[in-house]
C-alpha cells in the first residue's frame, strides 16, 4: 500500500515538474526542472523495484542530459522567443487542445487493456522470462538477471545499442563541429 | 567553457569527489553481475566525473584527457565488444557466445569473464561518446583559436 502511495506521489511530482518546465520562460530554469523530473522518475523506478532502470535514469537523465542542455543553452539563448503566438496574433493553443483531446481519449482507452503491474499471467512473463529466471544463474553466473539478459542472452541487442550510442557521438561530431578545427565552416575556405 | 568556474570551494569539492566517482564507476562495472548497474551506468558515472573536471577547471586545461582521447575511447568500446564477439566466433562458438573462449577455467567463470569484457567495452564506449558530445557542444561558438602552424582562421 505504501508502495502504491509513493509511486503515485512520484508520478504526481513528475507531472508537476513537466507542467512547470513547459510554463517557465527561462530555459535554464526549465532544464533544472527537467533534472528534477528525471530524479522523480528515478525514484518512481526504485519504488517499482526496477533498480537498473532507476540507476540509468538518475545518471543519464538527471546528470548528463542536464549538463548537455546547459551546454546547448550557453551556445544559444536563455529566453523563449517566437513561441506561443504566430503571425497576426493567431494562438495555436486552442487548436492544439482540440487535437490532443481525442489522443487523450484513445490513450486512456489503450491503458485499460494493459495488464496489471506485476501480473504473472501477462504476455511478457509467459514466454522467455520464466526460462531466464530459472536458468539465468547456472547459464551465466550472474545473480542480477538484468545483467544476465543484457550482457549474455541478449548480448547481440546490447551490441546494437552500443553502436547506436557510437553513431550518436559521431553524428554530434559531424553536425556540431570538429575536435581539432574549432573554426566555423565558412571560415575554413579562406584560411 | 574554457575558463572554468574558478571557485576554491567547487575546486576542492571536485578534487575530493572525482576519485570516489572513479572508484564507484569501477565498482558498478565489476559488480554488475550481482547488483544493479553494469558497463553503461559505470560509463556514465565516469563520463560525469570527467565532465565535472572540465566544468571546474575549464575545458581541456590541465587535463591529460583531451577530446581526441575521448574519440579514441568511443571507437575502442564497440571494437572491444565486437572483438570479443568475433573471438568467440573464431574459437568455434556463436557470435558473442563467451563460453567458447579458450580460458582454462570453470565454464560459468568463462562466461562471467566474457560478460565483464563486453561490459568493459560498453563502459569505454559510453564514456568516450559522452565526453566527446560534451566537448563538441562546449567547443562550438568559442572564439577560434590560432591553429598549430600559426595561421589564424578567417
Amino acid at each position: 500500500m505504501i508502495d502504491v502511495l509513493m509511486a503515485l506521489l512520484f508520478l504526481l511530482l513528475m507531472v508537476v515538474c513537466a507542467v512547470a518546465a513547459l510554463h517557465v520562460k527561462d530555459l535554464l530554469a526549465a532544464v533544472i526542472i527537467f533534472g528534477a523530473f528525471s530524479f522523480f522518475s528515478a525514484a518512481f523506478f526504485v519504488v517499482q523495484d526496477a533498480l537498473d532502470v532507476a540507476f540509468t535514469e538518475a545518471a543519464v537523465g538527471a546528470v548528463i542530459t542536464t549538463g548537455f542542455f546547459v551546454c546547448a543553452i550557453r551556445q544559444t539563448t536563455r529566453g523563449v522567443r517566437g513561441l506561443g503566438r504566430t503571425q497576426r496574433g493567431f494562438s495555436p493553443k486552442p487548436l492544439a487542445m482540440l487535437l490532443l483531446l481525442p489522443a487523450l481519449v484513445v490513450l486512456l482507452q489503450a491503458t485499460a487493456d494493459l495488464p496489471q503491474v506485476g501480473d504473472g499471467a501477462s504476455a511478457p512473463f509467459t514466454h522467455v522470462a520464466p526460462y531466464y529466471i530459472e536458468h539465468g544463474h547456472e547459464d551465466t553466473g550472474a545473480t542480477n538477471y538484468v545483467t544476465a539478459v543484457l550482457a549474455d542472452y541478449r548480448g547481440y541487442d546490447t551490441f546494437g545499442e552500443l553502436t547506436v550510442i557510437f553513431t550518436a557521438g559521431v553524428a554530434c561530431l559531424l553536425i556540431v563541429g570538429g575536435t581539432d578545427d574549432e573554426s566555423p565552416p565558412q571560415d575554413r575556405g579562406n584560411a | 567553457m574554457r575558463s572554468g568556474v574558478g571557485s576554491p570551494v567547487i575546486d576542492a569539492a571536485s578534487r575530493l569527489l572525482v576519485p570516489f566517482m572513479w572508484l564507484f564507476a569501477t565498482y558498478v562495472l565489476v559488480h554488475g553481475h550481482d547488483s544493479p548497474g553494469g558497463g553503461f551506468q559505470g560509463g556514465v558515472i565516469l563520463a560525469a566525473s570527467i565532465i565535472l573536471l572540465r566544468l571546474v577547471h575549464g575545458r581541456e586545461r590541465q587535463s591529460a584527457f583531451t577530446s581526441h582521447h575521448a574519440l579514441m575511447l568511443a571507437c575502442a568500446g564497440p571494437l572491444l565488444y565486437g572483438g570479443i564477439g568475433v573471438a568467440s566466433l573464431l574459437f568455434g562458438g556463436n557470435f558473442l557466445d563467451y563460453g567458447a573462449l579458450p580460458l582454462r577455467l570453470d565454464p560459468a567463470d568463462v562466461r562471467v569473464i566474457g560478460t565483464l569484457g563486453i561490459e568493459a567495452g560498453v563502459l569505454v564506449g559510453v564514456t568516450g561518446v559522452l565526453v566527446l558530445i560534451f566537448d563538441t557542444l562546449a567547443a562550438r561558438g568559442e572564439t577560434p583559436r590560432r591553429t598549430e602552424n600559426g595561421d589564424a582562421p578567417g
